[in-house]
This record gives C-alpha cells, sequence and structure tokens, in this order.
C-alpha cells in the first residue's frame, strides 16, 4: 500500500514509516506538491492534516484576497483562516483535478457533523480520524476506505 | 535743484546770516529759557522749512517744556525728513503709542531704506505686545537687513514677541525662528535661540497634549506597514512608499505610519518631506520620543548645524519623554550646561541627576555629582495631569491652554514657566479644578517653609471644585501624612480606595503593613490585585512578597516542631486548595479566552497530537521485547526541545496570563482538565531513564495507563474546553431585545418609530464572542438604520438572519441584515475604510476582532441592507 502524507511538518511520516513499516509513506509538504505528486505517480490514499502553518504563503491552496473579504479585507486574518482550514482546500483541490482515491484527514469533525456532511456529500470517499489517532487506527481506516 | 536740496537738508547752520545768528542764539538759550529757544526755532524753521535741525530742535525743547502733544505736531509737518521723523517715532514710543509708532517706523524704512535695520527693530519693539505678528514681520525685516546687529536688543524683542503670540497665531514664530538662524551668523546655537525653540517645542507638546488619541491600525493596515517596512530594510524604497503613501493617506493620524514614512522619506533625500512627516508622527503620538528623537537626527544631519538649535530643543524634548537613556541623559546636561543662561539651570541639574540615577559608576559621575551638590536642591518634577479627550463646556479656552501649556512646561523640567502660565489659567477660571491641583504640585516642588499649607489649601480647593480626583484625594492625603495627620491621611486614602483607586489600595495595604496589620494588609493586596495598576504592580508584588516572607518568619519563630508537624501539611494543604482552575480564572477573566484557546489549541496540536500519540503502539514493542520504540520516542519526548518540556512551557503560559492579571492559577489541583493531564504527564517525565534505556518492568502498562488519559480523556475534555469557551446563543428574541432597548433610547424618545420585524427561522446560531460586543454590533448597526428611517420617512425597517456554507471548508456564517428602506448613503469601501463617524468604525473593529465582516448590499423589497457576518459555530446539538 502505498500513502501520501500531506502535512507542513515530518512527525505523521516520521512515526507512520517508523511504527508501520510494511506500508509506503510518502511526503507532500503543501498542497500544490501534493497534487504534484498525484499527477506524477499512482497513490493507494491519501492522509492529510488539517492546519498548515508552517509552509510559505505561496504554498497555501486559497485566495486570500478572496477571503479576506470574509475578514473586511483583513489578509492577516484570511490567511489565519487558510493555514487552519488548508486540509479542506487540498481535499477539495484533489477532487478538481480528478482524483477520485481516498482521502482520510486528520480533523476532529466529531463536533461539527453537520459540517463533515456536507464535506462527505460533496467529496465521496473520505473519512477523518481525531488528532490522537494511533498510527494502528490510521492504517485500518485507510484500508477500510 | 535737487543737490541744492540735499545741501541745505544736511546743512549745519541756515542759509543766511541773519537766520544762522538767530539759530545760534536759539542754541544758546535752549537750557536757560526754552519757551525763547523754541520761538527762535520756529521763526527759523518758517523763514527756511528746508532747515530741518530747526524742527527737530523746537520739538526737543517743546518736549523739555511737557509739552508732547505740540512737538508731536512739529514732527508732524515733516513726513518725508529722516531726523524728524526719527525724534516723532522716538517720542511715540516714549508716549506709549506704539501703533503711531510703529507707522512712522515703516515710514523710515522707506525714506532711508539702505540703512533702515534700526527703524525695523524698532517697529518691532513697539508692537511687540500689543501686534506680535507685525512685530514679527518686522523683526524678520531687521533679521535680513545687510546693517543689523544682532544683540541682547533684539532677543529680547523676539522673546515679547513669542511671549505675546496667541495660542492660534503661535504657527508664525517658528518661521520666524528659522528666518532669523538662516540670516544671522550663530544664531542658531545662541542660548537664547535654543531656548525660544524649547519654547516652540513646548507649545507643539501642549497642543497636542489637548488634542485627542492617535488612531489605531487594523490588522490588514498592519500588515501592509509590516510589509513597507520589510521593503525599506531590503532597500526597495519605492515599494515602500507606495504602501506607506496609501496608509497615511488612509490613516493619517497614526503615529507609526508616519514615522515609518518620514524614514523612508529621509532615505530617498526627501528631507522636507520627512520633516513633515515626522512632525505630523509628533503630532498625532506627543508622548512617544521616537519621534521627536527622529526629527532632531534628520535636522543636525541634513542642515549643517543651521538647525542645531532646534534639534537640541526635540532632543531634550526626547529625553524627557523617555528618561532611561543615561548616555542621552548625559549628551542633554552637557548641551544644556553649554546652552543654558546660569539663572536657568534646572533643565541641566534634572539631566544630571537622572544621569546619575541610571549610571551612578559612569564617566562623568563625579563631575554630574559635583554639579548637582552645587546647585541648590530643585524638587522633583510633578506627575503629568491626566490626558482627556476634549475641554470641559465649563473651562474657558484661554484657561484650558494654560493648564496644558504649564503640564508641558513641567515636563519638560521648567517649573517657573509652569507656574506663570498656571497662574494665567487661573486668572481666567480661578475655579479650575486640573489648573489648582497642577499649583498645588508646583508649589509643592518650589518648596519653602509655606508650601505645604499653601499645597493643602489648592489641593483642597481643587477637590471642592471636582471630588472625584482620585489622584487629588492621594496627593492631600500625602501632604497630611507628611505633616503628621496619619489619620487624616487615612481617611482620605479610604475615600480614594472607594473611588476605585488601586494606587490608594496599595498604600493603605503598606500603611496597614507597616503598622503591624498583616492581615488587613493581605485583604487590601486581595483588593488591589483584583484591578492592579501597572504603576504601582512591582511595589504591590514586592510588598506581597514581604507579606509572604513575614508569614514564613513567624512561623519559623513559632518553632521547627510546629514547622514541620503543622504548618508545612497546612501550606500543602492550602496550596493544593488556593488558586483558580481554568473555568474560574475565565470567568473572573473573560477576554483572556482568545489567549488560552490558542495554548490549548498549540498543546493539543503540538504535544498530544505529535507526539503521544505513539505510547500504546511504544507499550505493544515493549511487551514484544523491542525496545527500539521506546528509545525513538524518548529522544521526542525529553530534553529541552522535547514535548514535555513544550507542554510545561504551555502550561507556564497559561499560569503567566493568569500571573499578570493578579490572579493564580492552581491547574495541577483545581482544574479537571488540566489536572489529570499535568499528573500523566509528571508521570511520563518519571518514566525518562526507563524509556530511554527501553527496559523496565511495569513500562508498558504505565505508558498504557498515561496513554489513556493523554490520548483519550483530555484531548476530548480539551476540546470541549475550546468548544465551550464564549460560545453565544444568537435568536430572534436576541434582535428583538436589542431593538427594544435601542428605540428607548433618549435620542429616539416621543418619535413615530418606524416598524420593526425580525425575519429569522427557529434554528439557533451559535456565534463565538462576548455578548457586549454582539450587543454593542447589533445596536450600532439598528441605531443608525432607525435613525436614516426616521430622516427619511420610511415606516418599516428589519433584520433578517441568513445562514451560508462555505463549499470548500464546509463551514457556515450566520448573517444579519439589517433592511430599510433609507437612501443609500455609504458603501462597503466606505465603511472598511473607516471612512465614517466614531461609533461605527468602533463597530467595525468591533466585527473584524470577532472574525466577521461588514458589507453594503442591495436587497430585494428594500432601499439596501447592512450585512454583518459572523462564523457560526456548530454546537447548538453538544451544548444545547
Amino acid at each position: 500500500m502505498k500513502v501520501l502524507v500531506v502535512e507542513d511538518g515530518h512527525e505523521y511520516t516520521e512515526t507512520l514509516s517508523r511504527f508501520l513499516p510494511d506500508v509506503v509513506w510518502e511526503r507532500a509538504g503543501s498542497g500544490p506538491e501534493a497534487l504534484a505528486r498525484l499527477a506524477a505517480a499512482p497513490y493507494d490514499a491519501v492522509f492529510s492534516d488539517m492546519r498548515f502553518d508552517r509552509v510559505p504563503d505561496d504554498q497555501l491552496l486559497g485566495d486570500v484576497a478572496e477571503t479576506a473579504d470574509q475578514f473586511n479585507g483583513d489578509p492577516v486574518q484570511a490567511r489565519r483562516h487558510l493555514q487552519d482550514h488548508q486540509g479542506t482546500y487540498v481535499l477539495a483541490a484533489i477532487r478538481a483535478a480528478g482524483h477520485h482515491l481516498p482521502v482520510l484527514m486528520s480533523y476532529d469533525f466529531e463536533s461539527e457533523p453537520k459540517r463533515w456532511e456536507r464535506l462527505k456529500q460533496r467529496h465521496g470517499r473520505v473519512d477523518y480520524l481525531p488528532d490522537q489517532a494511533s498510527p494502528g487506527e490510521i492504517l485500518r481506516r485507510l484500508r477500510a476506505l | 535743484m535737487i543737490t541744492l536740496l540735499v545741501a541745505l537738508a544736511l546743512a549745519d547752520e541756515p542759509s543766511n546770516a541773519a537766520l544762522a545768528s538767530i539759530w545760534d542764539d536759539g542754541l544758546a538759550m535752549e537750557a536757560q529759557d526754552p519757551h525763547e529757544a523754541a520761538t527762535r526755532f520756529r521763526a527759523v524753521y518758517e523763514a527756511e522749512p528746508t532747515f530741518t535741525p530747526a524742527l527737530v530742535a523746537l520739538g526737543r525743547v517743546l518736549e523739555a517744556t511737557g509739552d508732547d502733544v505740540e512737538a508731536l505736531e512739529v514732527y508732524a509737518q515733516a513726513p518725508a525728513e529722516v531726523d524728524v521723523q526719527e525724534e516723532r517715532a522716538r517720542l511715540l514710543v516714549k508716549l506709549g503709542r506704539d501703533a503711531e509708532a510703529a507707522d512712522v517706523f515703516r515710514t523710515l524704512e522707506l525714506l532711508r531704506s539702505e540703512a533702515s535695520a534700526p527703524y525695523y527693530l524698532g517697529e518691532a519693539r513697539a508692537v511687540a505686545s500689543v501686534d506680535p505678528l507685525a512685530a514679527a514681520e518686522a523683526l524678520r525685516g531687521f533679521a535680513g537687513r545687510p546693517d543689523a546687529v544682532w544683540g541682547d536688543e533684539a532677543y529680547t524683542v523676539l522673546v515679547a514677541v513669542g511671549d505675546a503670540l496667541p495660542s492660534d497665531q503661535r504657527a508664525a514664530f517658528p518661521a520666524l525662528c528659522d528666518a532669523i538662524a538662516a540670516s544671522v551668523p550663530g544664531a542658531a546655537l545662541d542660548p537664547r535661540m535654543v531656548e525660544l525653540r524649547e519654547r516652540i517645542v513646548v507649545w507643539d507638546l501642549a497642543e497636542r497634549l489637548a488634542g485627542g488619541a492617535p488612531a489605531p491600525l487594523t490588522a490588514a493596515q498592519l500588515e501592509r506597514l509590516d510589509r513597507a517596512r520589510s521593503a525599506h530594510a531590503a532597500g526597495d524604497e519605492l515599494a515602500a512608499l507606495r504602501d506607506l503613501r496609501t496608509l497615511s493617506d488612509a490613516v493619517p493620524q497614526n503615529p507609526d505610519v508616519q514615522a515609518t514614512l518620514g524614514g523612508v522619506l529621509a532615505a530617498t533625500g526627501d528631507v522636507g518631506g520627512a520633516e513633515s512627516a515626522f512632525r505630523r508622527a509628533m503630532a498625532v503620538d506627543p508622548l512617544d520620543p521616537a519621534h521627536p528623537s527622529a526629527l532632531a537626527d534628520l535636522l543636525a544631519r541634513e542642515y549643517g548645524g543651521r538647525r542645531d538649535g532646534e534639534a537640541l530643543a526635540l532632543v531634550r524634548l526626547a529625553q524627557l519623554l523617555d528618561p532611561d537613556d543615561a548616555l542621552r541623559w548625559q549628551k542633554v546636561a552637557l548641551l544644556a550646561r553649554n546652552q543654558a543662561r546660569p539663572e536657568e539651570r534646572s533643565a541641566e541639574i534634572a539631566a544630571w541627576r537622572a544621569y546619575l540615577q541610571l549610571s551612578p559608576n559612569g564617566a562623568d559621575a563625579d563631575v554630574a555629582r559635583k554639579i548637582v551638590a552645587d546647585w541648590e536642591r530643585v524638587p522633583p518634577l510633578p506627575p503629568a495631569l491626566a490626558i482627556v479627550d476634549r475641554r470641559p463646556a465649563d473651562v474657558p479656552k484661554e484657561a484650558w491652554d494654560s493648564v496644558w501649556l504649564a503640564e508641558a512646561w513641567a515636563i519638560t523640567g521648567r517649573p517657573e514657566r509652569a507656574r506663570t502660565e498656571v497662574e494665567n489659567a487661573l486668572r481666567v477660571e480661578p475655579k479650575d479644578a486640573h489648573a489648582l491641583a497642577l499649583k498645588a504640585r508646583l508649589v509643592l516642588a518650589e518648596g519653602g517653609p509655606d508650601a505645604r499649607t499653601e499645597a493643602l489649601a489648592l489641593y483642597q480647593n481643587s477637590l471642592a471644585a471636582d471630588a472625584a480626583q482620585r489622584d487629588v484625594l492621594l496627593g492631600v492625603a500625602e501632604l497630611l501624612a507628611r505633616g503628621g495627620d496619619t489619620v487624616g491621611a487615612r481617611a482620605l486614602r479610604e475615600k480614594g480606595a472607594e473611588l476605585g483607586s488601586p494606587e490608594a489600595q496599595y498604600l493603605l495595604a503598606a500603611d496597614d503593613w507597616a503598622s503591624g496589620r498583616a492581615w488587613a494588609s493581605h485583604l487590601r493586596l486581595d483588593a488591589f490585585f483584583a484591578a492592579p495598576s501597572s504603576e504601582r504592580l512591582a511595589d504591590a508584588r514586592g510588598l506581597e512578597a514581604d507579606l509572604r516572607a513575614a508569614a514564613v518568619r513567624w512561623l519559623l519563630l513559632a518553632g521547627a516542631a510546629i514547622t514541620i508537624v503543622v504548618v508545612a501539611p497546612i501550606t500543602w494543604f492550602l496550596r493544593r486548595r488556593s488558586g483558580l482552575g481554568l473555568d474560574a480564572f475565565l470567568a473572573r477573566s473573560p477576554h483572556s479566552f482568545r489567549d488560552v484557546a490558542r495554548i490549548a489549541s498549540i498543546l493539543k496540536h503540538d504535544v498530544l497530537k505529535h507526539h503521544c500519540v505513539v505510547l500504546d503502539a511504544v507499550a505493544d514493542a515493549l511487551l514484544d521485547r523491542d525496545p527500539e520504540p521506546a528509545r525513538w520516542v524518548a529522544e521526542r519526548l525529553y530534553g529541552a526541545g522535547g514535548a514535555i518540556a513544550k507542554f510545561r512551557s504551555l502550561i507556564g503560559q497559561l499560569e503567566e496570563l493568569a500571573r499578570i492579571q493578579g490572579l493564580r492559577l492552581n491547574l495541577r489541583h483545581k482544574d479537571p482538565v488540566f489536572g489529570p493531564m499535568i499528573a500523566a504527564m509528571d508521570q511520563l517525565a518519571g518514566l525518562e531513564s526507563q524509556m530511554r534505556s527501553g527496559h523496565g518492568r511495569r513500562l508498558a502498562a504505565d505508558l498504557r495507563a498515561i496513554s489513556a488519559e493523554l490520548n483519550g480523556t483530555s484531548p476530548r475534555a480539551l476540546s470541549s474546553l475550546v468548544r465551550r469557551l464564549c460560545l453565544l446563543p444568537v435568536d430572534a428574541g436576541t434582535l428583538e431585545f436589542v431593538f427594544a432597548a435601542t428605540a428607548a433610547e433618549p435620542a429616539f424618545h416621543g418619535k413615530s418609530l418606524p416598524a420593526f420585524s425580525v425575519d429569522a427561522t427557529d434554528e439557533r446560531a451559535f456565534v463565538r464572542m462576548f455578548r457586549e460586543d454582539l450587543v454593542d454590533v447589533l445596536t450600532n448597526l439598528l441605531r443608525n438604520a432607525l435613525q436614516a428611517s426616521l430622516d427619511a420617512g420610511c415606516a418599516r425597517m428589519s433584520v433578517a438572519v441568513r445562514f451560508e456554507v462555505d463549499d470548500t471548508t464546509g463551514l457556515e456564517r450566520v448573517s444579519f441584515r439589517v433592511r430599510d428602506d433609507a437612501p443609500k448613503r455609504v458603501t462597503t469601501a466606505v465603511i472598511r475604510g473607516r471612512y465614517i463617524e466614531r461609533g461605527l468604525g468602533l463597530t467595525v473593529d468591533l466585527i473584524s476582532k470577532n472574525g466577521g465582516s461588514i458589507r453594503v448590499e442591495d436587497e430585494p423589497g428594500w432601499s439596501k441592507a447592512v450585512v454583518v457576518r459572523f462564523p457560526r459555530v456548530e454546537a447548538s446539538e453538544v451544548f444545547a
């Protein structure tokens, strides 16, 4: 199994590689890099983090100016919004690029059931796991997808 | 013919012998018989009108006999004769007829243009007190004359002009000083000129102190300012200027923008533009020393010494505003010593004292000590008055201006001038509370045998005018205490405490402590920390430490055995029991919720998520006798950069957040979320050696227990905590309540209000913000709509509540659409650009602070809708 891990750090990739060496875990450090890797090689699934606050601004998916309109034109809040919810932008971009592989998101949607229902309806084969999921749980959920 | 006339006019004697004889007789008898002499001089002049010495002599003897009016009439007979008109001007000045004298001097300036400097000076002197602007113009003319000699007299007139200029005409004075400094060699650094520059700075300061607060920047504008600074740092001045000019147009009243613009313009060589920008920065933020300092550097650097006097005055102001720089104090002191008059050295002495305090072993410390020792004691500067935004209606403008001028002089170390201004304020308004209090402080600072009594009377008069002056109450209390009336002092401090003065609480606590009432002191300190003042925070913490230390000493004296057997357990118990959990802290300090949420989120994401999720896997490996995972994880958990250190640092941040507000967190024992988490982390920390070795009989079982807490209970509790913070339900009832309260405001009493309706579903919306913030926002929008509807005679208005979904993130926003039929006068750009009245501007800031937006939109069936959107928190199912 070959999984693309989309995260702005290296924590998931290192931990998953260390504890689940039978799976191939490849890392993409940002949304654009993930799209490039998906276009270049086949993967069985994507495991994506939600918050990306360690990538350069030009590596963030989403339009800062357009988002700023939600914050009275404030680009600082807009950028923070894009960072905090970048995982959903990555998911939307993957689908928009025509990739329909399973995507597992590392984010606790349990407290936002309506939001998750909307995302699920729109993007198909997706699931989530809360932040504290162990490597074993992550693999189990990916296989189930 | 002309040559002949000139010759006659310059002649010492009349042209024919007979007249010369009469002329000589007149001169001879002038002293003994002035009347006869006058007859002869008149005869000579009538016979030979071009012989003007006769007219001058005639006027002179008339003056000598006391007939000044007649003398003036005589001088008026030859309006084009220089020698006669000089006498006429002199006599008019002597008689105090300044305006007429000035006219004569102006005539003389024309008659003798190549050597007219004395006339310009005479004109200026004549009208300095009655028409200072005209005098300033004359002084400018004097400075420009090649025959002008600048000396004491010219400076005296210049000072008189400065004194006489009313506040609304003072703008002319800096230009006059500039002209003089440019025209007269050596004038720029003449001590008298420096003193005048200082006066200009003080005027500016006084005006700015009374002028209100600077304008803040929005987050977007701050971002742009940072970008401009980065561009400037990278040498891209054009890019920096683009952003800064945009900002300057949008927020001209922001000092950071102006100061940065000044720096960039200076770097591009636009010295004039830079000066203007720095002056604007000074104008809107008069108490920031960086602006006068930057301007002083610019003037000193760019004008080759021509504006050094002005620069010195600005540096002095900067130093007074930021007194913690020993080297600058030394510089100011040395400059002041070179410049100041012997009788006005207080600024120099104050500078040396500050230097010694900050640098007691500095290079010039011995010199400074000797200078200070040689100088009689100079009292400390009085504190500044509290700045208020606008002049109270019952205080006359002249008194208001004078009080602030006095305050500015006091701030700049010139108590004698402050005293003059405060007297002027009290002459205009004898019951001005500010002026009375300021005078009391000045009197105290001056010292003297009756100073305390006089100051006390002034303070009491000030309190009679305004009884709610907490600082004045404390000032009077201090006076009473120094006079031995400790009971009276305490009573006044208690009154101050009742008025909410943290300073009074601290002083009472200190008094209790000094009187041996430790428990009372402790209670007072508690009251202080409930609403602390930054000025006394360090003192209060010191007193708190003293109290604690005293308690410990007392317990030690009670006996080591009791300490061990009784006190230690009690202390341990109390420590467990004292302090606050997070809920209690947030209840006392609700505005900390954003910081708490931020820290909790980092804790969950950076500590628990990335470092603790593998504990079960490590336990599994240990059971399989594989030690490597444990060692691998140990590298991430322990050490300076490890997860446990990060966890403790974040807990420390939470405790610090409470401490700076005078509260103590006890998360370990009082908080149901953090208590178990801290215990689990402590347990994990205790396993370091076993984790590093990968062995330990119970290690796997311990890790599973810790994992259950850190990966199960704790994150859920933490998420629940963050979700709970400041969650606010909004529904139709909220809107109807706010509208009812708004409609009941006095501005709408007795008016026929439009019908109001709310268009909302039964679905509740939750937003994350303070109730008062939301009510403020809705109130302002409804008030504006109500007023606009009334003005336009509209019969209805409404608020619709809608929910909007962002397809990408799945997030929802709740929108409040305030709809009316009044004409559309503002646009989204106008509102967001803050080209609006202050109330709506504050509302826009509140909306931004809470992650929302405001727009003006078209609305079918209505004239317009002002739409406010906030993120909707999906919480109804969980917390309803």
